[in-house]
């Protein structure tokens, strides 16, 4: 157990500065007018054990190779603006795809809703037409938007008029539910007695 | 001696992984975006033919001399002259009239796949029809998509003095 806590302590800085050796980066090995920097400075801990101090050698000489011979060294890596054109584009991409996705969701909702809407101020003036004259000022002073209605459209209001003008006696009723933006409340209306024509006089 | 900067085995994976993450993010979105197409075509032709359903039952019951619901189901409208039968059956809603002798006249109305319709009795005299949407969703299992009621011969006691 000792022997292998010194043998530990031994070799892990040597492991250490092979490992980052192997990472150092082949342009770094040299500076200007000078040699190679591992050759100029050696470490103390590679010259602990010869084996580690050849390996590192050796690979220092691989990397010199590469570098001299200038076939291997351009390599056709991505650089930084590169990397950010392209991160740039394809954020662009995604963002646009998926504005369009939460409006055709947002749209299809809408149109559900206003659907719903429709059928609701048909249900009411379907009711209301088919009262006689008293029971109806009586049901419109009472009217209210049905619960299944509440449900779905959030804040639904239903407001009814009672117009009796030039084009003939009616009924306008109008739903109005939270929306986004300031949408105007549907509106539908149904004749009582529409007016008299003069082919009809 | 020009020195040029490359990228380390570490950092050309860590970009590779943020990369391939947003291409699969890109990709997911560029397919819902073309299948919303798609879908919208679909829900389009359903949400007609349900208009269509919800303008022939009402024209039906406003000249219906009775109209009864045996079930969730069937509705079943007594004419003047005939008798309509509407049934449902997963998502679509067949409406036969019988005219005269054995002679039928016969629509269907699909729904979608996912929606289903039901008749029910309302007091004193009205017959609704709702149709639900089936969203799968475990806090909301089924959504209110249509809800129309009809009172049965509107019409007719409106034409009677």
């Amino acid at each position: 157990m000792m022997r292998v806590k010194q043998a530990a302590i031994h070799y892990l800085p040597v492991a250490v500065k092979l490992i980052s050796l192997s990472r150092l980066r082949v342009s770094r090995l040299f500076r200007a007018g000078e040699g190679p920097v591992f050759f100029q400075t050696p470490s103390p801990e590679l010259s602990l054990n010869p084996a580690a101090t050849r390996e590192g050698e050796k690979l220092a000489a691989t990397n010199l190779t590469n570098c001299c011979t200038g076939a291997k060294s351009r390599r056709g890596a991505a650089g930084m603006p590169d990397l950010i054109v392209g991160g740039v584009l394809t954020l662009t991409l995604i963002t646009t795809l998926a504005t369009y996705t939460a409006r055709a969701s947002r749209l299809m909702i809408d149109t559900r809703h206003a659907q719903f809407a429709v059928t609701e101020l048909a249900n009411q003036m379907d009711q209301l037409l088919a009262l006689d004259d008293d029971a109806r000022d009586e049901a419109i002073s009472n009217l209210k938007p049905s619960t299944e209605t509440i449900d779905v459209l959030h804040g639904a209001s239903l407001v009814c008029q009672s117009i009796d003008d030039a084009l003939g006696k009616r009924i306008e009723l109008r739903l109005n539910w939270n929306r986004t933006g300031k949408a105007k409340p549907m509106r539908l209306t149904g004749w009582i007695s529409p007016p008299m024509t003069d082919s009809a006089q | 001696m020009k020195t040029r900067h490359a990228f380390t085995l570490i950092e050309t994976l860590v970009v590779m992984s943020v990369s391939g993450l947003l291409m699969t993010l890109a990709i997911t979105t560029l397919e819902r975006s073309l299948s919303i197409g798609t879908q919208t075509a679909d829900r389009i032709d359903d949400a007609r033919s349900a208009i269509r359903l919800v303008d022939q039952f009402r024209d039906d019951l406003r000249i219906a001399k009775t109209a009864n619901t045996s079930a969730p189901s069937k509705l079943e409208i007594t004419l003047a002259r005939s008798v309509i039968t509407y049934e449902i059956d997963k998502g679509t809603v067949t409406r036969v009239e019988a005219i005269e002798d054995d002679k039928t006249r016969k629509e269907t109305y699909p729904l979608g796949y996912d929606r289903t319709a039901a008749f029910a009795s309302q007091v004193p005299d009205r017959i609704s029809l709702s149709i639900t949407f089936l969203t799968g969703l475990k806090h909301e299992p089924t959504r209110l998509d249509n809800f129309a009621i009809a009172t049965i011969g509107s019409r007719i006691a409106k034409e009677q003095p």
